[in-house]
């Protein structure tokens, strides 16, 4: 694992950061939107 | 992040700056695994004004020239926001004059050395900061002896000293 890392450019690790932010992105605006609705209705 | 390099090369070319190097997690990033970061930390050298005081104002005026949006304490290019900072101490003014020319899919640039990014982070000192440089040593990407070397000139031995005990 660690010499595949090693062995990631520069660009290939700031693209891999990212696309943390964005997944981190949408799982926010996902939690954000959820907890706007109040808890689900059985 | 390549608008974000172009611009602050423009920057220079310019002479609304003298120089900049990329310190931060993405400066990390060249050397060590890659970190979340949510923005591009650029330490910057501004020409000598004439009262002395230091203002990014024609640093941030050239950005949003260039289609950065003022967002915060950030400029923003695409995903990517960007933080100014200047050569605010002797060890960062020390960081930027030393650091490598470096090539970032065509577009050249300048990153701290490896030994300036982990004595800044002790600097620093957030716990994310120690957490970095322990990265570096475990990685084996930075010189144990030239970083305490650096730590020790610039007061941060007693820094150093805890990350390598494990107790930051």
């Amino acid at each position: 694992m660690r010499e595949y890392l090693r062995s990631k450019t520069w660009a290939e690790k700031v693209e891999s950061i990212e696309r943390m932010n964005v997944a981190d992105k949408i799982a926010k605006e996902t939690m954000r939107k959820a907890l706007a609705r109040g808890p689900a209705r059985t | 992040m390549q608008s974000v390099l172009r611009a602050l090369n423009r920057l220079v070319s310019d002479g609304v700056i003298l120089a900049y190097a990329i310190g931060g997690a993405i400066g990390a990033a060249f050397y060590i695994e890659a970190a979340q970061t949510e923005d591009v930390d650029a330490f910057t050298v501004l020409p000598s004004s004439g009262s002395g005081l230091i203002t990014l104002t024609a640093v941030y005026e050239a950005l949003t020239a260039m289609g950065g949006v003022v967002e915060r304490e950030y400029v923003r290019f695409g995903n990517w926001p960007l933080r100014v900072l200047t050569d605010a101490n002797p060890l960062i003014a020390e960081a930027i004059a030393e650091a490598v020319a470096v090539d970032y899919e065509g577009t050249p640039t300048r990153v701290f050395r490896a030994e300036h990014l982990c004595a800044v982070a002790l600097q620093t000192g957030r716990s994310k900061d120690y957490l970095r440089v322990s990265m570096f040593l475990e990685q084996g990407a930075v010189d144990p002896q030239a970083l305490l070397s650096l730590a020790e000139r610039f007061g941060l031995a007693d820094r150093m000293g805890k990350v390598q005990r494990g107790e930051s």
